[in-house]
């Protein structure tokens, strides 16, 4: 089929966009996980400070 | 005491007790019908077809319409109950909570149908229309169409009384479940007013929607009800 | 159980790569449409996966009405959100596809439809699962989930009628039929490959609905003990 050179670039599009996707989705995992941990470790800091001391 | 009253019972009782208090509060109704108007009349600015193309294009705005007509009529109705606290009196009475959602929904139903009543004609005056199909049909498109939109409303404006962000939360939820019911009513209508096609199809789809969503709302509403 | 995950991490790259060469390389040039048709092996896997994905929130939403435990809230949440991605590729990939095969992006023929209302509906259950506050929420969405999965069946039996009474080219017609065994292998290995991604990213989703649930309990129970000990 003509013109079949020039459909490569969707083939490429397509699956440059299928690990994008992934790609951003597995970035938004990581940095929720980054967030929960240092959530976590605040507030372990917090309940072990003295009640004089604001929390939070 | 005389035996527990059956659910039709409770059911026609609250309903009543619905229909009572709309009608005190006539201001939300009128309201509700001028807003009704204003919508048609948009509309009517926005596509101004031939006469052919009309009654192709009648059906699927009539019922775009009705569906933003219902959504802010759904917000009214609810509103109000949050306002008495009401739904803690559900959870507390001794009712099925089954014989409420039907009274809700029957409810909202009859306010559904009369914004109805005062389109329609509206449409058929400014758009032209005749229909070459038997009204009839049309009815029970109606009947069905209105149903299906109110049902999965009902459940769901129930559900999200006390969520923050409440009035956009509801279309939103609503609108994607409620796409197959609209593309049966909508060509439905358009099938009936141009005689291209037959309906029976489109109507047959919106019994089974009406049938599963109703029994789905049934079962799930208690449940859901006594969530927190 | 971290050596097990990150086994399994590993075998899911090894099969993600394996599965790129298979659809790249290995799989035979389609006759008439070409080299583009390799992305066929990408997206029909990614659909059938978002499919499963969709069935696993039903599940677990009928679950969280049932026994409203916190798990059932999590997968619902984590299958969903994992779901909603993969249905986000085979909506990109679809229309990439056909583009220069048909000639035209979209068509409102049945399959491509249903996939758009699918991901319209779980699109509007993760907002409200984001966006709105208030204990009725997970009650409420696993409600929407279980309405929007019963939905689809329905949308696909009335977008096939509306496409018996106005035709339109059916994108994919040949899909599944006709396709040659080493075509077919290309696609195993990729749904290998994507159902093995899914359950990872399910698993690392699930295990973080846990957390943000256990991190909320906390930060209630740190301001409680704050205010009875201000006292």
């Amino acid at each position: 089929m003509n013109g079949a050179a020039n459909n490569n670039a969707y083939l490429y599009a397509a699956y440059i966009v299928v690990w994008v996707v992934h790609l951003v989705y597995a970035f938004s995992l990581v940095s929720r996980g980054k967030r929960m941990k240092r959530e976590a470790r605040e507030l372990n800091s917090a309940s072990t400070v003295p009640r004089s001391s604001s929390v939070g | 005491m005389t035996s527990a009253p059956g659910l039709w019972a409770i059911t026609r009782r609250s309903l009543v007790k619905d229909l009572r208090l709309e009608w005190r509060s006539k201001d939300a109704i009128n309201s509700m019908l001028f807003f009704a108007l204003l919508v048609v009349v948009i509309f009517s600015f926005g596509f101004d077809p031939t006469a052919e193309e009309s009654r192709k294009i009648a059906g699927g705005l009539l019922w775009v319409a009705i569906l933003f007509a219902t959504v802010v009529a759904l917000n009214q109705t609810w509103t109000r109950e949050l306002r008495n606290q009401v739904l803690d009196a559900y959870r507390l009475s001794p009712a099925p909570p089954q014989a409420l959602f039907l009274a809700k929904t029957v409810g909202n139903f009859i306010f559904v149908s009369i914004l109805e009543v005062l389109m329609v004609p509206l449409f058929v005056v400014f758009y032209n229309l005749r229909s070459v199909g038997p009204l009839w049909q049309l009815l029970v498109v109606a009947l069905l169409a209105t149903w299906a939109l109110v049902v999965n409303g009902t459940f769901f404006a129930a559900l999200s009384i006390r969520t923050r962000s409440r009035e956009i939360m509801l279309p939103l939820i609503l609108f994607p479940i409620s796409i197959p019911a609209l593309l049966a009513m909508v060509d439905a209508t358009t099938s009936i007013l141009t005689g291209d096609n037959s309906p029976i199809f489109w109507i047959r789809l919106l019994a089974v929607y009406d049938l599963v969503f109703t029994s789905v709302s049934l079962i799930l509403f208690e449940p859901v009800l006594n969530a927190e | 159980m971290k050596t097990l995950f990150n086994v399994l991490a590993v075998l899911t790259l090894l099969l993600l790569g394996y599965g790129f060469c298979q659809a790249m390389y290995i799989a035979p040039t389609e006759a008439t449409m070409g080299d583009v048709q390799r992305i066929f092996y990408y997206h029909l896997p990614s659909a059938w996966v978002a499919f499963l994905l969709f069935f696993i929130n039903f599940l677990a939403s009928v679950w969280y009405l049932v026994r409203r435990t916190v798990g059932a809230d999590a997968l619902a949440l984590a299958s969903a959100e994992v779901g909603v991605s993969f249905c986000t590729i085979v909506l990109l990939t679809g229309p990439i596809w056909a583009r220069p095969i048909w000639g035209i992006w979209w068509t409102w023929d049945a399959r491509l439809t249903s996939t758009l209302v699918l991901w319209l509906i779980y699109v509007s259950y993760l907002v409200l699962r984001h966006y709105a506050t208030g204990g009725q929420v997970p009650v409420l969405a696993a409600a929407l989930g279980i309405f929007g999965f019963l939905d689809v069946p329905i949308v696909y039996m009335a977008i096939r009628w509306f496409r018996t009474q106005h035709p339109q080219p059916v994108i994919g017609g040949g899909q599944g039929s006709g396709l040659d065994h080493t075509m077919w292998v290309a696609v195993l290995w990729n749904l290998a490959a994507f159902a093995m991604l899914a359950f990872m990213f399910v698993c690392i989703r699930y295990q973080q609905a846990l957390t943000e649930h256990a991190l909320e309990e906390a930060h209630a129970q740190a301001s409680l003990d704050y205010e009875t000990e201000g006292a």
